[in-house]
């Protein structure tokens, strides 16, 4: 039987020679004890090295997701070095820039905007990383005609055959079964990218409405994606119909 | 020989509000000793790049810990660096309520102070340390 973890992991570099590991610590312990309290967990990196036995198995207990300032990704390489591989890295020089992050720390700047924007994004990845532990859990109780289904339809029997995961999933992810009306934005994400939950926090600060689709919920999207779009990365926004970015604002995906 | 630079090395723990405190001394200290101390992120010496290992090497290393685990001091310890002086926070706000010091996000007034506090006793320390190696 296949264990589902209460719990998701996230583990910050901390590092504080550079603007990055200062945001990356800020985000990781806002994240941890005021934005998803007791749905993230948290440990300090050199405890995977020194720590106890239980806490050099971090990252098997809990999924993990590693969070770094730079692109030297100094926590991504320590979690698989000495323990078990994140299930999602991420270099904070991504979402903000890789020059702006590699800049000295000024003590009196306390880079609250940037803070701001990377925890909206890594929020966004915890929580479509669990619900994407939910689905498979849903998925593994599926007793839906029986009515002790788990996937929050109720067991009665509503069809949904608990493709669509737990009532936590987004609606869209609940409710799209094929190719999206072609009039408007569609921008097709996967589940855990962070440049994915960057263009979508973009999207909704400048107040454009849109419909996401997720490609590790939907084989048929990633399919799409694929044969008429010619992405096999993304996020894909499509307007209309017609591809008009694959990748984020910097074609990374 | 060339006199180093030391080198300043928080453990920026994010379990506890003493963690927060290592990582603004650490900023602090480097603010007010421009270009006379250097700073390096503990991840950087835990995964065991050469580069940050040759960087503590024959070089005196200033460590601040949080709490009484001493990550700091430890890796230090396994990346064969010498500690010149080592700090631990919890023992030196023993008797401050933890609480009133702030939390693991930011600290509050009270933690302020003792930040600026440690700060101004460990440039004391740097600056004792230095007169000593030019004697």
């Amino acid at each position: 039987m296949i264990v589902h973890p209460k719990t998701i992991g996230i583990i910050a570099c901390c590092g504080s020679e550079c603007t990055g590991g200062y945001i990356s610590r800020a985000v990781a312990a806002r994240i941890v004890n005021e934005l998803r309290v007791s749905k993230v967990v948290t440990i300090s990196l050199p405890r995977l090295l020194i720590g106890t036995t239980n806490e050099k198995r971090f990252s098997m207990n809990h999924p993990t997701i590693t969070l770094d300032g730079c692109a030297k990704a100094c926590a991504r390489k320590t979690v698989e070095k000495y323990c078990f591989k994140p299930i999602v890295g991420i270099n904070i020089g991504d979402l903000i820039g890789e020059k702006e992050v590699l800049a000295s720390v000024n003590g009196a700047h306390r880079y609250m905007s940037e803070i701001d924007k990377v925890s909206g994004i890594i929020t966004h990845v915890l929580d479509s990383v669990a619900a994407m532990y939910e689905k498979a859990k849903a998925a593994q109780n599926n007793n839906c005609g029986e009515g002790t289904c788990d996937c929050g339809c109720g067991g009665s029997s509503c069809g949904c055959g608990c493709e669509s995961g737990s009532k936590d999933a987004p609606v869209s992810d609940q409710t799209i079964t094929s190719e999206p009306n072609r009039d408007g934005i569609v921008i097709y994400t996967k589940t855990g990218c962070p440049f994915c939950a960057k263009v979508l926090q973009e999207y909704r600060e400048k107040g454009i409405s849109f419909q996401e689709v997720n490609t590790s919920v939907h084989a048929w999207a990633k399919k799409l994606c694929i044969e008429r779009y010619g992405s096999d990365k993304v996020p894909v926004i499509v307007r209309d119909g017609v591809a008009i970015q694959i990748g984020d604002a910097d074609g990374k995906g | 020989m060339d006199k180093k630079i030391p080198v300043i090395i928080p453990c920026c723990g994010i379990d506890s509000v003493y963690g927060l405190m290592t990582q603004e001394i650490a900023l602090k200290v480097k603010e007010e000793m421009n270009k006379q101390t250097e700073l390096l992120g503990l991840a950087y010496l835990v995964n065991g790049e050469t580069e940050a290992v040759q960087t503590i090497a024959n070089t005196p290393c200033i460590v601040i810990n949080g709490c009484n685990k001493e990550c700091a001091t430890n890796i230090v310890d396994i990346m064969g660096g010498d500690i010149d002086i080592e700090y631990i926070i919890d023992r030196l706000v023993a008797g401050v309520d933890t609480a009133s010091l702030g939390t693991v996000v930011r600290l509050s007034e009270s933690g302020e102070r003792q930040v600026c506090e440690i700060v101004n006793k460990l440039i004391a320390n740097l600056k004792l340390t230095e007169k000593g190696v030019e004697k």
